[in-house]
């Protein structure tokens, strides 16, 4: 008993001047700083980013551009998601104010950090991003709740003046359309208490996407449940000398709801399911750290499985359904040569190299022959302006008469940013 | 039982090494000469990089997610690079605010603070000139601070840590005699830097440096900034060109060979060039090269 008490004393003791020496030690800390008032306003970061560019677009047949799709993947005419300023696929010839992104961020207090990112177009502002990331869950876990970009694949989550090229490749466009995965919803992460980099992540999203994924029934059809889209990756990083080499797999899964039954032609709608499936490997080579070679591949296959309606004139607005799967996929593979601060040169190649559609058990008669080339050669005047020239060959469009329709395009991009000086990602 | 059960929480706090994460390779020389092998010591850069350009690799995420500390210049030097890394490494103990976020620069008085700040001067921090490490002066407020964050941290060896900062208090103020009286007789002598890398250690012994050959801050050297460039150097009487190891150095020789004058490689961190893996040994190398 007697032990027992002498401890308790002991230790209480112990942690009594062990309080006080960290109080003091504390104070001292606060007492040695000369900038304490340093950057305290709470103004939060501010940028706003211009992109312009100059399009020359030329067609093998420039009477048939009104109707181009991409079989199977986009298709074209009459109807138009794209009524928030998005050019079709024909392009727009001549000056082209493709965005202006107004990002503002800041701590919102000790456990969030609060992000927006706006896009505004010539007639409309959307909010491409906002959301809220914790900066305080154990365990190395991150929570991001709002609107965001998944972290699906490599070039998902990137905003476009980040891309290495004008625009994002062909794969991308034709299965996740121009915004990518880009949704309101729920994101953990956890990053893994080993040597070499490994990042997990799931994501629970509203999910609708204009290529891929939607909630909203129509005619008999029912709607989805929400969340509808769940998105899951696996992450990895090596560093091989100067060299490092980073990985990825992702998943992504669905109900799909696409409406085009007001479509004037070729009116349809789809129910059913979608997987996504992806890889990427990015490898980057550093001579000294702006002096760098990088090669970035990202593979995405897509599984389609559902219903196709087509009305038919008869009094059920959604006509014969007619079961319809696709086994789509496609990729891209650049590689850009920053010479130094100033100069970038790179070429890009992306294919839709798989373009099987059954409707009924029957195969269908599509194009899998579809690919983009692209070359550019970028001058930037310092970290925040960039001229860009880019060539593209784009033999991925057809006409309405089943007909391939070569575009070639040649782009000068300006791009600037002022405000908040954003840092570089990997 | 209760015995034991203290002896556990007693050893386990002993045995954990505190995990430290270092911007630049100063920091970590000041740390080590603190802790010793007490603590982790993990490096995010190196001494002959562009401490502005670090590359951003997936694997100081890593690093970044085992830290219980991490320490950094501050004064928006790490801006470029860190933050983002901070964000991926999910870790709370490091977030800003968080009693693992140790930056230096708000323990150091800046200098070169700009009346007003436009993106049109260059990439001028609007704080004031982040290179204060330059200063043989600030080693021992920063190795303060750095001592009295390891020992709040890990209270258990403040002892240990105060013994070594005193140890190196009392050689470095000895050392600091010696650079004075080494850089005596360059007081008043005109130099050209590449960037302003090096006005904290220059102002510190009355170098006075007249221009640099970058226009402005984070801007390329252009022909007609290297002629404005020769004409200074010829009328004004300038010694040196302080040129670092990480810029091209094609700028620097073409200027030295119109007008005559010497240019010399000088460290702008540990590590930079040889002989300089210690805080010692850097400042030894900087005074020899500057003044000699």
């Amino acid at each position: 008993m007697q032990k027992i008490i002498m401890i308790s004393a002991l230790t209480a003791t112990m942690l009594f001047a062990q309080e006080t020496t960290q109080e003091s030690l504390t104070q001292q800390l606060e007492d040695k700083k000369v900038n304490s008032t340093k950057g305290s306003s709470y103004m939060p970061d501010i940028s706003l980013i211009l992109d312009v560019s100059y399009n020359n677009i030329s067609f093998d047949e420039e009477g048939h551009t009104e109707h181009l799709e991409i079989p199977g993947f986009v298709h074209g005419g009459g109807h138009d998601h794209d009524d928030h300023g998005h050019t079709t696929l024909a392009g727009e010839d001549g000056f082209n104010f493709n965005y202006a992104e107004l990002v503002i961020a800041a701590s919102v207090d000790n456990y969030f950090d609060l992000k927006g990112v706006f896009h505004i177009n010539e007639y409309d502002f959307e909010v491409e991003e906002a959301f809220a990331t914790t900066r305080s869950l154990p365990y190395n876990l991150q929570a991001k709740i709002g609107k965001f970009k998944s972290d699906f694949g490599y070039l998902n989550h990137k905003h476009r003046h980040n891309y290495n090229f004008y625009e994002a490749p062909l794969v991308y466009l034709a299965i996740l359309g121009d915004h990518g995965i880009n949704e309101t919803g729920l994101q953990l992460q956890y990053v893994l208490p080993t040597e070499h980099y490994i990042m997990a992540g799931v994501e629970a999203l509203q999910g609708d996407n204009e290529r891929s994924y939607g909630t909203e029934g129509f005619g008999r059809v029912d709607d989805v449940d929400q969340p509808n889209l769940w998105v899951g990756y696996l992450k990895t990083s090596f560093d091989i000398g100067e060299g490092t080499l980073l990985g990825g797999v992702s998943m992504a899964k669905g109900k799909t709801r696409l409406n085009h039954l007001e479509d004037e032609e070729e009116a349809h709608a789809f129910a059913g399911d979608t997987t996504l499936y992806g890889a990427d490997l990015t490898y980057k080579y550093y001579f000294d750290a702006d002096h760098a070679i990088t090669w970035q591949s990202e593979y995405i296959y897509r599984k389609m499985d559902g219903t196709k309606y087509i009305p038919n004139g008869t009094e059920d607005p959604l006509g014969d359904p007619v079961a319809l799967k696709k086994k789509q996929s496609g990729y891209y593979s650049e590689l850009v040569y920053q010479h130094d601060r100033n100069w970038r040169a790179g070429v890009r190649y992306s294919e839709l190299n798989k373009n099987d559609i059954t409707a009924n058990i029957r195969p269908q008669d599509v194009p899998n022959d579809m690919y983009v080339t692209s070359a550019m050669l970028e001058y930037n005047p310092s970290e925040f302006s960039r001229l860009r020239l880019q060539y593209n060959h784009n033999s991925s469009l057809y006409d309405e008469e089943g007909d391939k329709n070569n575009k070639n395009e040649v782009v000068l991009q300006f791009n600037y940013a002022i405000g908040a000086h954003g840092a570089h990602t990997f | 039982m209760k015995i034991i059960l203290l002896f556990l929480v007693a050893f386990s706090a002993t045995f954990a090494k505190l995990n430290v994460s270092v911007a630049y390779p100063y920091i970590g020389q000041l740390t080590k000469m603190i802790a010793q092998d007490k603590v982790k010591i993990t490096l995010l850069s190196r001494g002959d990089w562009d401490p502005h350009y670090v590359v951003p690799k997936p694997s100081l995420v890593s690093k970044l997610r085992n830290a219980d500390v991490l320490i950094l210049n501050g004064a928006s030097l790490e801006m470029g690079w860190l933050p983002p890394l901070i964000n991926s490494a999910h870790n709370r103990k490091i977030q800003k605010g968080s009693n693992g976020y140790l930056d230096l620069s708000d323990y150091v008085k800046l200098q070169d603070i700009p009346k007003n700040v436009d993106r049109s001067m260059g990439h001028v921090h609007e704080e004031g000139n982040p290179h204060f490490a330059l200063d043989p002066y600030n080693m021992i407020p920063l190795a303060e601070v750095i001592m009295l964050k390891l020992s709040q941290l890990d209270e258990a060896n403040y002892g240990f840590y105060k013994k070594n900062y005193d140890r190196f208090k009392a050689h470095w103020q000895k050392k600091l005699k010696s650079y004075n009286a080494k850089m005596k007789k360059c007081k008043g002598m005109k130099v050209v830097q590449y960037h302003e890398l090096y006005n904290y250690f220059l102002r510190r012994y009355g170098i006075r440096s007249i221009d640099n050959l970058e226009p402005l801050p984070g801007i390329k050297p252009n022909s007609k900034h290297a002629l404005k460039l020769i004409n200074e150097i010829k009328e004004q009487d300038v010694k040196l060109i302080l040129q670092d190891v990480y810029h091209e150095h094609k700028t620097a020789k073409f200027i030295a060979q119109k007008t005559g004058i010497k240019v010399v490689e000088v460290p702008h961190d540990v590590g930079a060039v040889k002989g300089t893996q210690s805080i010692e040994g850097f400042f030894d190398t900087l005074v020899r090269r500057v003044c000699n």
